[in-house]
C-alpha cells in the first residue's frame, strides 16, 4: 500500500519480549516533538556536542508502561509497551496513537510486519 | 535524584564502585540464562551457593556504606539498602516491617521474577534468589550483625504467577553458603594498545554513554536498550560462576571442567546476542554510533567502545575482520574476581568475555544486525548453530598472572 506522506507503523517485540511498535512520521521528528506526550518524562541527550557526527536523542517515558524514543532528524518513532513480564497496556496504546494521530494524521500499518496483528 | 550512597567511577581501571563493591552491567537474559543453566547443570543443589553469593555481597556493602557515611540509625540504613536495590535496578524492597527478629516482606517489583516471566513464563518453581540472599544479608548489615544470621524462606514468587514475591526471615543461621566478598580485588596500570583506524570515537562514546541516566526507576527497573539492565555485583557473577565451575570439577574431574566452562561461555553467547543486540538496535546507538559506521569493523568497535562503561574492564580491539579478530581485555571482571577470591589460576576463566566475544563477531558478520532482525530465542538458535561460526581461544589470560585477557576469534565452517 502506498503510504507516503502518512503516518505508517511496523509491529514487533523487542528482546524482552515486548510488544515494539516503529511509527514512521511524515517528516523529520524534532526535540519539540517531545511534548506529544505532555504526561511523559523526557530525555534529550545532546551526543551531537559529544562525539563528532553524532545527533541527539529524545526518550519519552510514561511510568513503566511506555517508553518511546527517537533520533532527532529521523522520521523513525520507536516505541516499546509494557513492562518487563507484563501484558500489552491497551489503553496506552490506544492514547500513543491518538496523540501520534493527531499530529501526523492516522495510522497506517505495515501489515508485512512479522506480527501483522493490531496490538 | 541524589543517591543516599556515593558512587565512584574509576574511569582508569573501568570501574563503577559502591560500598568497595565493583559493580557491572548486566540484562536480564543474562541474569537469567545464568541463574538457571548452573541451576540446571550444577552438582547437587545449587540455590545456597546463589543466596550466599547474594548475601555476602549485600552485607559487605552495605556494611562499608553505612560506615563510609557514618550511617548509624537502623531506619536510615534500610533507607540506604532499598535505594541501592532500587537504584541497582532488582526491583523494590520495604524493609520497614524487618526488625533483628526478621520478619515477612513482599515486593511486586523483582527483576528475578518479571525477567523470569518474560522470558520463560511461567515457572514451577520460585527464582528470586538474589534478592533473598540481598534481604538476609542486608537485614543483618543494617542491624550490625554478622553475615549469615538470618535464615531465609521464598515463599512466594511472582514467576510463579504468584500476586507478589514475598520473603521470610528468621534469626537462624544456615540455609546457605558464607563467603567473604573480596571487593574491587587488584587493579592494574593499564598499557592500551594501538586502536585500529576506525572513525569510531571510543572515548566520546564512553563519556556520553557513562552520562546516561542508567538508574532503576520507582519500581526498580532499568529499561534501557530494549532489555531489562541491572547494576549487578561483579563479585555475585564471580562467586556463583566459579562456585559452579569448581564443584563440577570436583564431582566429574576434566569432563565437569568442560562442561562448566561451557555452560558459562554460552551465558556470555545469551548476554551477547541479546544485550548487545539490543543496544545495536536502539535508538541511541543510531544517534550515538551508527553515524560513525563506515563498515561492519567499525560495529564491533561501536560496541566495544559502549562496553567499556559497563564496568567490565577496559575492553579493546586489537585487530578485527570477517574472518579473525583479536580482543585484549585490561582488569576483566572475571580474572580479576577470580584472583581475589581464590588466587591464581591454572586456566582462564574468563567466560563471559569469551561468549561476549564470539557473540559479537556473530551479531555482526552472520546475524546482519545493521537490517535489525528480532532477537528471539528461534533466531538465537539458527544463528548459533548454523554451519558456520565464530569461536573465541583464550590467547592469555589475567587470571592466570598474565598482564591482560586476550582472545583470538576465528570464522570456523
Amino acid at each position: 500500500m502506498e503510504a507516503h506522506g502518512r503516518l505508517r507503523a511496523r509491529l514487533g517485540r523487542d528482546c524482552a519480549a515486548r510488544l515494539r511498535v516503529v511509527y514512521q512520521a511524515p517528516r523529520p521528528l524534532t526535540v519539540a516533538d517531545a511534548a506529544m506526550l505532555p504526561e511523559a518524562d523526557v530525555r534529550v541527550s545532546e551526543f551531537s556536542a559529544l562525539v563528532d557526527g553524532a545527533r541527539d536523542h529524545v526518550q519519552l517515558r510514561v511510568g513503566a508502561g511506555l517508553t518511546a524514543s527517537y533520533v532527532v532528524g529521523d522520521r523513525e518513532l520507536l516505541v516499546v509497551y509494557g513492562k518487563l513480564g507484563g501484558v500489552v497496556p491497551r489503553a496506552l496504546v490506544e492514547h500513543m496513537e491518538e496523540r501520534l494521530g493527531a499530529m501526523f494524521g492516522p495510522v497506517c500499518w505495515d501489515m508485512d510486519s512479522p506480527d501483522a496483528s493490531r496490538p | 535524584m541524589t543517591t543516599p550512597f556515593q558512587v565512584d567511577v574509576d574511569v582508569d581501571h573501568r570501574r563503577c564502585i559502591v560500598g568497595a563493591e565493583p559493580l557491572i552491567f548486566h540484562c536480564h537474559h543474562y541474569n537469567l540464562a545464568l541463574q538457571q543453566a548452573l541451576i540446571d547443570a550444577a552438582y547437587g543443589d545449587f540455590e545456597p551457593v546463589l543466596v550466599g553469593a547474594a548475601a555476602s555481597v549485600a552485607h559487605a556493602q552495605l556494611t562499608s556504606l553505612f560506615a563510609q557515611g557514618g550511617v548509624a540509625g537502623t531506619a536510615e540504613r534500610a533507607r540506604v539498602a532499598e535505594e541501592l536495590y532500587r537504584w541497582a535496578g532488582f526491583g523494590t524492597l520495604a524493609l520497614a516491617g524487618l526488625g533483628p527478629e526478621g520478619g515477612r516482606l513482599s515486593t511486586e517489583h523483582s527483576h528475578y521474577a518479571l525477567g523470569c516471566r518474560a522470558k520463560q513464563g511461567v515457572s514451577k518453581a520460585p527464582v528470586c534468589f538474589f534478592a533473598s540472599g540481598f534481604l538476609a544479608g542486608a537485614l543483618a548489615a543494617i542491624h550490625g550483625l554478622p553475615d549469615g544470621t538470618f535464615r531465609v524462606t521464598h515463599s512466594a514468587c511472582m514467576a510463579c504467577d504468584a500476586p507478589a514475591c514475598v520473603f521470610e526471615l528468621t534469626p537462624a543461621a544456615g540455609g546457605y553458603e558464607l563467603y567473604a566478598s573480596p571487593g574491587v580485588g587488584a587493579l592494574t596500570t593499564h598499557a592500551p594498545r594501538p586502536i585500529p583506524a576506525t572513525p569510531v570515537d571510543y572515548d566520546g562514546i564512553l563519556g556520553a554513554v557513562s552520562g546516561l541516566p542508567l538508574v532503576g526507576d520507582a519500581h526498580g527497573t532499568i529499561d534501557a536498550f530494549g532489555v531489562h539492565l541491572t547494576r549487578h555485583f561483579a563479585n555475585y557473577y564471580n562467586r556463583i560462576s566459579f562456585e559452579f565451575l569448581h564443584r563440577l570439577s570436583r564431582e566429574y574431574g576434566e569432563e565437569g571442567l568442560a562442561a562448566a566452562s561451557e555452560t558459562l561461555v554460552e551465558a556470555g553467547r545469551v548476554c551477547a546476542f541479546n544485550t548487545f543486540g539490543g543496544i545495536m538496535q536502539s535508538t541511541e546507538w543510531n544517534a550515538l554510533i551508527r553515524p560513525s559506521l563506515a563498515s561492519r569493523e567499525d560495529w564491533v568497535h561501536g560496541m566495544v567502545a559502549v562496553l567499556n562503561a559497563f564496568g567490565w574492564g577496559r575492553w579493546q580491539v586489537v585487530s578485527v575482520s570477517e574472518s579473525d579478530a583479536e580482543f585484549v581485555l585490561h582488569d576483566d571482571y572475571e580474572s580479576v574476581g577470580y584472583r581475589a577470591m581464590y588466587g591464581v589460576s591454572e586456566r582462564p576463566v574468563s567466560f563471559l568475555a569469551q561468549g561476549g566475544v564470539e557473540g559479537l563477531m556473530t551479531l555482526v558478520y552472520l546475524a546482519g544486525i545493521e537490517d535489525a532482525p528480532t532477537l528471539d530465542a528461534d533466531f538465537y538458535t539458527k544463528v548459533f548453530s548454523a554451519d558456520v561460526s565464530y569461536q573465541a581461544t583464550p590467547t592469555t589470560s589475567a587470571a592466570m598472572g598474565d598482564a591482560v585477557t586476550g582472545f583470538r576469534v576465528e570464522r570456523v565452517g
